[in-house]
């Protein structure tokens, strides 16, 4: 058993990680093998009654059961049909151990799976390596070129098609010689050389390192560009001869072109492709979508590494020269690592062969990688694979302050992964610290206090900064993707794995909340200076360094991140020396939006009394001095909210301009999204923020006022409670309130209005609504006499079905609302359980209906408003998003079938869940994130299940939280999880439930959902799936904006065109044709008749749904928003009942006789009968047929 | 298109429907399918009704007796009945919450419940009745040889749907003193039952059961119904915790073979657990799941 407590020890020692060490294949071969040894003899025992043992694995597991149960005392009962239950002793071992690891296996078994899927093909191997070989034997073949002079070696290349790719500054006038000998060392480098390359959708560019032989290179060839020089002759005439080779043994279907390894333009490499054509070769690899990087190194140790620190300079510009040079970190680093490419090889593989999972860890952080868009270039982050497993395998050796270890070599790839995770989200490489380690002994890996204010892992070994491409900015994202996935991996609740390791989430609409773009000319940008470019090599970098740190002082805590990107190739000819400039360069910045601080108006800056010279000269004009309410007086910029452009926004194009380029032009769409929302007629509303809930707040006001009032009145009951439990009153309706917008279907807020207990209720439901009425009828009287409330009674047999005397009070306030009272009583709940209770039993599920119908418009209704409006204050962005939400369901005629508070819990998935994303801090983001969702959410399969308790704010908070709060547990979880399986169980198509939105309100997951159809809820799927693609096609510009919220009628059985009605301006929307129209049109009173301004449309359709149900859906826009109040009314035949049907009396719908017995639908005369109904409001008919 | 006279019994009667200028096709036939009423409940009713299918929407007495003018002058229409709410007659709240109404049961079968797109025409006597369906197979026989054309069906709304609309609006607006009124009367006539079944409940109160037991009735609650209801639940509930207590009294862990069981049940768990676990991993591999592009 030695193995085993070892492994034991490690489980137990290392850390308590939530998943555990070993994987249980490991445990299994390990234990297997030695019981295979010991019980060789007895072999095949009684395999075939051991069903409760998995029968997949082999027979070793019920092999030794008798000798191992007598030493572990543990007897287990042969007799009988418990024999069936026997477990073998390694099974019962197993399990014990991994107690542990058999809860969270699930996770284990899909890493395995991920990774098995992931791997590379063994057939594609096989052929790249044969091709791989023969490249190796042709550079062998490749003749020496003996001190060639530049003139003779740009003689030797003149009548030949390669270009030496010769970095700028070219070489001119120089007394150093080129030339070519075998090289010292040819190598696969890599992962594919070490063997933890994966597939990936792109194809895999394989790296062979041909190292220079010492005698071409000298001691001091590091400077200047000497040591680059030489090496892109020593490339340029490697490719020559590889050409002639090429052709002589026919390997015609080669593409050779030069490109700059991760995107640095000092290392030129060769990049081999296969192409379609002559397949028939066998070293034709197109098939296998490799490719092939002919690296070309410098021999490790070749110059004096330390010369090459960070710190030092190693292009001596000929300027004055007191002038202090600066720095030349990122030449320096090109050049070390051109020196270290098998030293980091051989590190890696060393590494890889003392620790058992480093390959699957490595595996692992390289599909996290790239699912984030993250990799070795600098555009990209810096931060790459090869990056990930240096650092893992630092840690494998330490990583703590006194080089205590952070990883162990005995854990699991997960452990490994989600050491690193933690290490990179907690560790702070930046300015608390650095990382140093050895590649080259055995000498552990520290953390030193103290930051170079550049991220840094520092090898000592090779004096290389690991990290020299990840700038502040990209190490900010890096940290903020590793903060994210640990949460994940923490996460016991979810099972997070699609979104660690299988979702993409680098889709920049999806990623940032918003972006700008704008073009630059590098050419004659002044700046851009000789030390500038020796100091950043490119006017990419260059300018990415600028615009980050111009943004990161100009927008301090509104934002959470920056992303500078750029659009260009690296990719070149081998007939030219570099790829052809670009005239314009094509800036891309990704902002993630700080939400508390984004729309603040002022920017502070230093006291009066302190120094503010670097605050006054960056600002300019804007800056000014200001004394606010505490009395400081403070220099600071004042912005101004606007409806459509966030304040981050106008600082941008202000700062750019100011300090980049005067005339620069800088594009967004998040202007064009936030235009969308409709505005509301209220004075000043195109001067508010996006996220300003002003509006609601008035409305808020006017019912708590109404709240006092009535809760003073005097009644043969006092009133116990009025609650809210309308969308405006949750800050989510589709338009904001505004006094007097009597057209708004919005405008009359329910409200829930329970009295005190009371055992004199009616025990019968119908004198109970009766009694209800009398209180409701008291109210109005008190009202209408002693205050200037009016109000008046509605019947309402919508509320609940086959209940026919409900009555509601409707309240106008003297400030322009519109409030609805219901009353509830306790009463209530018990009669319509008796109710279901003495239903007959075909008729149960008509009353359990009703039932559920009481309880949503009276129970559920308050908790979800309640709910919903505490989570919009947590979430400034979730009012608007989940607007305009309802503005794309509307415009797409689908608002009308959903429940908006099913919308509600759908627009919250983003918010509350936001998986590898992060929480949307803009409209576009938050709305693009709800369709991506629904694009992608397989309802028929996955249930959705929110977590809607309020987040701590800070961690202190979580813990003393973590007891009290009503998170969602483990429990709860599995619980709605469960019933989404018994709901799917009965109905596996979705043909009475689709959506299922589980919460701990609702476990039952339908409470908001279950009214909607199988064809609303497919096409909901199928518009958005439209609408993502569309976007990642055509790009998010105006054009595909406008097409995502225009319906295609097309797909409709017949359109009715409605007579418009304009009821824009009293549904209380600013006509977006003049922002001066506002003031006059405001409405300060109630119409004389306020019928004559509701939409009669919604009473067509109602009438209409009443007399076709079950045989036509009708659709139509159920806010008459486009200013020349159009509408049209959609239909669409149930398809069940376009066929044949043998003639019955309750057939239901209009037919026509085809046969002695059998009928058809008759559209002709269901057409001209829902024409005849909808009279005068028709403006226009069309049927497809 | 063969022309189908009678279906299943019931007369198909061809008509046409009034034009709407949006949509222009040559001929829009509807079709009524009518038949002599049977009903086993109300004979002297459906002697002198005729039963119908699928009439136009929204029919009323006027449209329907303008209909029949044409068809059959002399026979006069007294009520025509249809189902306009789509509704189903069987589910009635009030019945269903309580037994205060249980002895008008007798009275309920009289109505007349007609499924969803269907309607009753009821004359004023068998005769006329019986001629207007003659009638009615007239026409029909005409229109088959062409000999007079189809009847156009007219909506004859009284006001444009834009008007009717917006008026149905003001319709669900009570008028104040209307509603209390019929809210006093309804409430009046519920107290009266309650108070008969109060009486009828006193009377249960002073019966003594075999086992000689009388059922307490607490003074808040009125109805046979809610009382009985109430001892159900308690039962209920007091199951549940015997249930509980039975459970707690035992020990889990007394003898050996206990705590063995208990761990084998544990390890199979886990076992099981573990097996669900590959058996659904597999599931999604077969899905495809595991693609990360």
């Amino acid at each position: 058993m030695a193995k085993r407590t070892r492994e034991q020890e490690i489980v137990e020692d290392v850390q308590p990680l939530k998943k555990s060490t070993l994987t249980r294949e490991q445990l299994i071969k390990k234990l297997t093998k030695k019981d295979v040894k010991e019980d060789s003899d007895e072999d095949v025992a009684d395999e075939p009654e051991s069903d409760q043992i998995d029968d997949d694995e082999d027979e070793d597991e019920s092999e030794g059961d008798e000798d191992e149960e007598e030493t572990n005392g543990q007897e287990v009962q042969q007799s009988g049909k418990k024999n069936k239950s026997a477990l073998s002793a390694q099974e019962v071992q197993i399990a014990r151990e991994t107690a542990e690891l058999f809860k969270s296996n699930i996770f284990k078994l899909q890493i395995d799976e991920l990774i098995k899927e992931v791997k590379l093909k063994d057939t594609k191997v096989a052929k790249i390596e044969k091709f791989l070989h023969k490249l190796y034997d042709m550079i062998q073949t490749i003749p020496d070129l003996k001190e060639h002079s530049l003139e003779d070696a740009e003689l030797w290349f003149k009548s030949k098609k390669t270009t030496i790719p010769y970095n700028d500054p070219k070489p001119t006038n120089i007394n150093y010689k080129f030339g070519y000998s075998k090289p010292e060392n040819t190598s696969i480098i890599g992962s594919f050389g070490l063997k933890t390359a994966i597939q990936s959708p792109h194809g895999l560019s394989i790296d062979v390192n041909v190292t220079m032989p010492k005698e071409l290179l000298q001691a001091k060839d590091y400077l200047n560009y000497r040591a680059l020089h030489k090496r892109s002759f020593y490339l340029g005439y490697l490719t020559e001869n590889l050409k002639t080779v090429f052709k002589k043994e026919g390997l015609d279907f080669l593409k050779l072109s030069y490109t700059y390894l991760n995107d640095d333009i000092l290392t030129p490499v060769l990049k081999i492709q296969a192409l379609n054509i002559n397949q028939g070769s066998e070293y034709n690899f197109y098939k296998t979508k490799f490719s092939i990087n002919v690296l070309v190194g410098f021999p490790f140790g070749v110059f004096d590494a330390k010369k090459l620190l960070p710190n030092k300079n190693c292009i001596r510009v000929q300027k004055n020269e007191e002038l202090e040079l600066p720095p030349t970190s990122l030449y320096n680093a090109s050049i070390l690592t051109m020196t270290s490419y098998d030293q980091y090889l051989k590190y890696l593989y060393k590494t890889k062969k003392s620790a058992d999972q480093f390959k699957e860890a490595c595996i692992l952080g390289r599909l996290w990688l790239s699912q984030r868009g993250l990799n070795s270039t600098m555009d990209a982050g810096g931060f790459g694979h090869f990056e990930f497993a240096v650092l893992t395998a630092a840690l494998l050796n330490g990583g703590g302050a006194n080089g205590n270890k952070i990883l162990l070599h005995g854990f699991s790839s997960y452990q490994l992964f989600k050491g690193v995770i933690k290490y990179i989200a907690e560790q702070d490489l930046l300015t608390d610290g650095h990382l140093q380690f050895y590649s080259d002994s055995n000498d552990s890996t520290k953390y030193i206090k103290g930051g170079f204010n550049t991220p840094t892992i520092f090898d000592k070994s090779t004096k290389l900064n690991i990290l020299h491409k990840v700038t502040k900015n990209s190490y900010t994202i890096l940290v903020h993707h590793a903060k994210k996935t640990l949460a994940l991996l923490n996460d016991v609740v979810v099972d997070r794995f699609d979104s660690l390791f299988l979702k993409n989430s680098n889709i920049d609409y999806l990623k940032y909340d918003f972006s700008v773009n704008f073009q630059l000319s590098p050419n004659g940008d002044a700046a851009f200076g000789p030390f500038e470019k020796i100091t950043f090599l490119t006017y990419e970098n260059y300018i990415a360094n600028k615009v980050s740190t111009i943004l990161r002082y100009g927008l301090g805590d509104r934002v959470r991140g920056i992303d500078v990107r750029f659009e260009r190739t690296v990719e070149f000819d081998t007939s030219k020396r570099k790829p052809s400039s670009q005239e314009s360069l094509n800036v891309i910045v990704g902002i993630l939006v700080n939400p508390n601080e984004a729309e603040k108006l002022v920017t502070k800056g230093p006291n009066d009394s302190e120094d503010s010279t670097q605050f006054r000269s960056f600002w300019g004009p804007k800056s000014s001095l200001r004394r606010f309410k505490d009395g400081n007086i403070t220099h600071s910029v004042i912005w101004s909210n606007d409806y459509k452009e966030p304040i981050i926004l106008s600082i941008i194009d202000y700062i750019l301009k100011t300090h980049i380029r005067e005339d620069l032009k800088i594009e967004s769409n998040i202007t064009n999204i936030n235009k969308l929302l409709p505005l509301p007629n209220l004075p000043s509303s195109t001067k508010q923020s996006v996220v300003s809930t002003n509006s609601y707040n008035s409305l808020l006001r006017s019912y708590d006022t109404l709240y006092k009032i009535l809760f003073k009145l005097e009644l043969p009951l006092s009133i116990r409670s009025i609650l809210p439990i309308s969308p405006a009153l949750r800050y989510t309706s589709y338009l904001q309130p505004v006094p007097f917008a009597v057209s708004n279907n919005d405008f009359f807020n329910d409200l829930v209005l329970q009295f005190e207990t009371s055992t004199k209720w009616p025990d019968e439901i119908s004198a109970l609504e009766k009694v209800k009425t009398a209180f409701l009828l008291k109210i109005n009287e008190i009202l209408s006499a002693e205050t200037a409330y009016k109000s008046y009674l509605t019947k309402e047999e919508n509320i609940i079905p086959y209940n026919f005397d409900i009555t509601t009070l409707n309240i106008l306030t003297p400030e322009g609302y519109g409030f609805k009272l219901r009353v509830l009583t306790e009463r209530d709940e018990t009669l319509y359980l008796r109710a279901v209770g003495n239903a007959k039993k075909e008729k149960k599920h008509a009353l359990d209906s009703i039932y559920f119908n009481f309880k949503q418009n009276y129970q559920d209704s308050v908790t979800h408003t309640r709910t919903i409006s505490s989570l919009s204050h947590q979430f400034q962005y979730y009012s608007p998003t989940v607007r305009l939400f309802k503005k794309w369901l509307d415009d797409q005629l689908l608002l009308s079938h959903l429940s908006e508070e099913l919308v509600e819990l759908i627009a919250l998935k983003p918010f509350v869940d936001p998986g590898q994303f992060d929480v949307p801090s803009s409209v576009s983001n938050g709305f693009l994130r709800i369709l991506h969702f629904i694009s992608q959410w397989n309802w028929k399969e996955e249930p959705l299940i929110l977590d809607l308790s309020k987040k701590p704010e800070d961690e202190e908070e979580a813990n003393i939280l973590s007891k009290l709060s009503d998170r969602l547990t483990v429990q709860s979880h599995q619980q709605i999880k469960s019933n989404f399986e018994k709901v799917r169980k009965e109905d596996p198509q979705g043909l009475k439930t689709q959506f299922f939105v589980g919460t701990k309100l609702d476990p039952s997951g339908i409470t908001w959902s279950h009214n909607l159809s199988l064809p609303i809820a497919t096409r909901l799927t199928a518009l958005s799936k439209v609408a993502i693609q569309l976007i990642n096609n055509n790009g998010l510009n105006k054009k595909t904006l406008d097409l995502l919220f225009t319906p295609s009628l097309g797909d409709y059985d017949f359109v009715i065109n409605l007579k418009s009605i304009p009821l824009t301006t009293s549904s209380g929307i600013l006509p977006n044709t003049s922002a001066f129209k506002n003031l006059l049109n405001t409405s300060n009173s109630y119409p004389s008749d306020i019928t004559s301004k509701f939409n009669p449309i919604r009473k067509l359709i109602q009438e209409l749904n009443s007399k076709f149900e079950g045989t036509i859906i009708f659709s139509y826009h159920s806010h008459t928003l486009s200013e020349s109040g159009e509408n049209v009314i959609t239909g669409l035949f149930v398809p069940s009942k376009l066929q044949n049907s043998k003639f019955k009396v309750q057939l239901g719908y209009n037919f026509e006789p085809v046969t002695k017995d059998e009928v058809k639908i008759n559209k002709k005369a269901i057409f001209n009968e829902i024409l005849n109904v909808a009279g005068d409001l028709v403006a226009g008919f069309q049927t497809r047929h | 298109m063969t022309t189908v006279e009678d279906i299943k019994g019931f007369l198909v009667t061809p008509i046409t429907l009034q034009p709407s200028k949006h949509y222009k096709e040559e001929e829009i036939k509807h079709y009524i399918y009518i038949k002599k009423h049977q009903s086993q409940n109300n004979k002297e009713l459906s002697e002198r009704s005729l039963f119908l299918i699928n009439p136009p929407i929204n029919s009323n007495l006027f449209n329907v007796r303008n209909f029949f003018k044409t068809i059959s002058k002399e026979s006069l229409i007294e009520n025509f009945l249809i189902n306009n709410e789509n509704l189903d007659y069987e589910i009635n709240l009030t019945k269903l919450t309580t037994d205060l109404y249980d002895q008008d049961e007798n009275q309920d079968q009289e109505d007349i419940k007609l499924p969803n797109g269907t309607g009753l025409v009821v004359f004023v006597d068998k005769s006329a009745a019986n001629l207007a369906f003659t009638k009615l197979k007239k026409y029909v026989k005409n229109l088959t040889k062409n000999e007079r054309s189809l009847y156009q069906w007219n909506f004859n709304e009284l006001e444009p749907a834009s008007i009717r609309f917006i008026n149905s609006y003001k319709k669900d607006m009570l008028s104040i003193p209307e509603t209390s009124k019929a809210v006093s009367l309804a409430l009046e006539e519920f107290e009266k039952r309650e108070a008969a079944s109060l009486e009828q409940l006193q009377d249960l109160k002073e019966t003594v059961d075999e086992d000689g037991f009388t059922l307490v009735v607490g003074k808040n609650r009125k109805t046979k119904k809610g009382i009985l209801e109430n001892i159900d639940n308690v039962n209920k509930f007091t199951q549940e915790s015997d249930d509980k207590k039975k459970e707690r009294k035992e020990k889990q862990d007394f003898y050996r073979f206990q705590i063995r069981d208990r761990k084998k049940m544990e390890m199979n768990e886990l076992l099981k657990k573990f097996r669900e676990d590959t058996e659904r991993i597999k599931e999604l591999k077969h899905k495809k799941r595991f693609r990360p592009y």
